[in-house]
This record gives structure tokens, sequence and C-alpha cells, in this order.
């Protein structure tokens, strides 16, 4: 799975600290998260679309590979 | 309906939720650090209860060392915490996942290591007491899920 919070994250100018103490978690989440190495819950992936004025299926880009 | 189904019914722009985030990570930090100050409390409360039972009862010496030892981790382990996480929660649905994980592998493996000592018993290859047994299932059980969950934490998630 490869996701686009990095981008997103730098176009919104926030720090990986500041996005995981908007959405509650810590911030080595979202470091793996940013990595594609840990798949989140939908309550998760749909705060942090949220914070980043996005949608789910534009954070998150799956490739037929992953749904194996 | 929690708070955060309430946040998502509500048809509100990004500036409005992020505004509503902040508020309720304000709530969510207040938690935190009374959650720590509550720790660190009780950690102070059970050296106290050591040293006072040990200066003024005459109680086994056993019970004093105990909770000077309990007090002192609790304290040490939550100010430890605090420092390293500040604001941040210490948990989130990672953390609270793979630790589930690491509980699940650590019981399988632990299923194994009593078949291990049984057969063991059984061929008379060891004499194992009650207490010995008992021990070592809890040293392995403790020892195995904090070893897994490290393995977790740093591979990122469980496939």
């Amino acid at each position: 799975m490869k996701t686009r919070i990095k981008e997103l994250r730098a176009r919104h100018d926030l720090t990986q600290e500041a996005l995981a103490n908007m959405v509650g978690v810590r911030r080595e989440t979202i470091v793996f998260l940013e990595k594609g190495k840990y798949n989140p819950s939908l309550k998760l992936a749909y705060k942090i679309a949220r914070c980043l004025d996005t949608t789910i299926d534009e954070l998150f880009i799956f490739e037929d590979s992953d749904l194996e | 309906m929690n708070k955060f189904s309430v946040m998502f019914n509500k048809k509100s722009s990004t500036k409005w939720y992020l505004i509503e985030v902040k508020l309720l990570k304000g709530i969510e930090v207040e938690n935190i650090k009374k959650e720590y100050k509550y720790k660190l409390a009780l950690g102070v409360v059970l050296m106290l209860a050591g040293i006072l039972s040990a200066a003024f009862f005459e109680v086994n010496a056993s019970i004093p060392i105990f909770l000077i030892t309990m007090g002192l981790t609790m304290f040490v382990i939550t100010a430890f915490r605090h420092f390293r996480q500040g604001d941040l929660p210490d948990r989130d649905e990672r953390t609270k996942k793979l630790a589930a994980y690491g509980i699940t592998y650590s019981w399988l493996l632990t299923l194994v290591l009593i078949t291990v000592l049984y057969w063991v018993e059984f061929l008379g290859l060891a004499e194992l007491t009650a207490g010995a047994t008992l021990g070592i299932l809890l040293f392995f059980m403790i020892a195995s899920a904090n070893v897994f969950r490290w393995y977790f934490m740093q591979k990122g998630d469980v496939e």
C-alpha cells in the first residue's frame, strides 16, 4: 500500500508530531503509515483524510498485489 | 454514540473539523496528564506504605520490599513515559493491536512449552516441582509477550 500522507502533510505544513497530535496517535504510527508499513483502521484513515483535507481513496493507493 | 461519531456525522468544513479536533485533543491531553499524575501519586503512596510498614510495623520483610519495588517501578516508568511522549498518547490503535498480537503469539508459544514440560516430566528427564513449573511459565509468558510486542513494533504492523 502506498500513501500520500507525507506529500499532503508537507503541503499543509504539518510536522509528523502535529499530525499525530491532531488524530490522537503516537508519532511512530504516522512514520509507519507514511512508509506504508501499517494499515490503519477506517476511523484513523478517515481522521487523517479530514485533517489533510482530502478523501481516503486519494490518501491511500492500493495496488493489485496489496489485495492478494 | 461517542464523541467521534457525533463529530463525523456533522457535515462540517475541514476548518471546523480541525477546531473540533483541537478541542477534543485538549480534553484527551488533560486526561493523559491526569492519568500520569494518578500513577505517579500511586507510586509514591506505595513506596511510602512500604517504608512505613518496615519502620513502624513488625511485618514479613518481603512485604515492604515488594511495596517499595512496585512503587518505584510505577513511578520511574510513568515519569519516563511522560518525559518521552509529552502530550501524545503512549498507546494508540497500533500499539494496542500489536500488544494483543504479542500476547496471542506468547500464549501459543507457552502452549508448546507446557507440552514440552509435560513430556519432560512424563519421560522422567527432569524433576519438576509445581513451584518451579509455575515460575518457568510466569517468566516465559511475560518475557515472550514483550519480545513479540517489541518485534512487531519494530516491524510496524502484523499481517
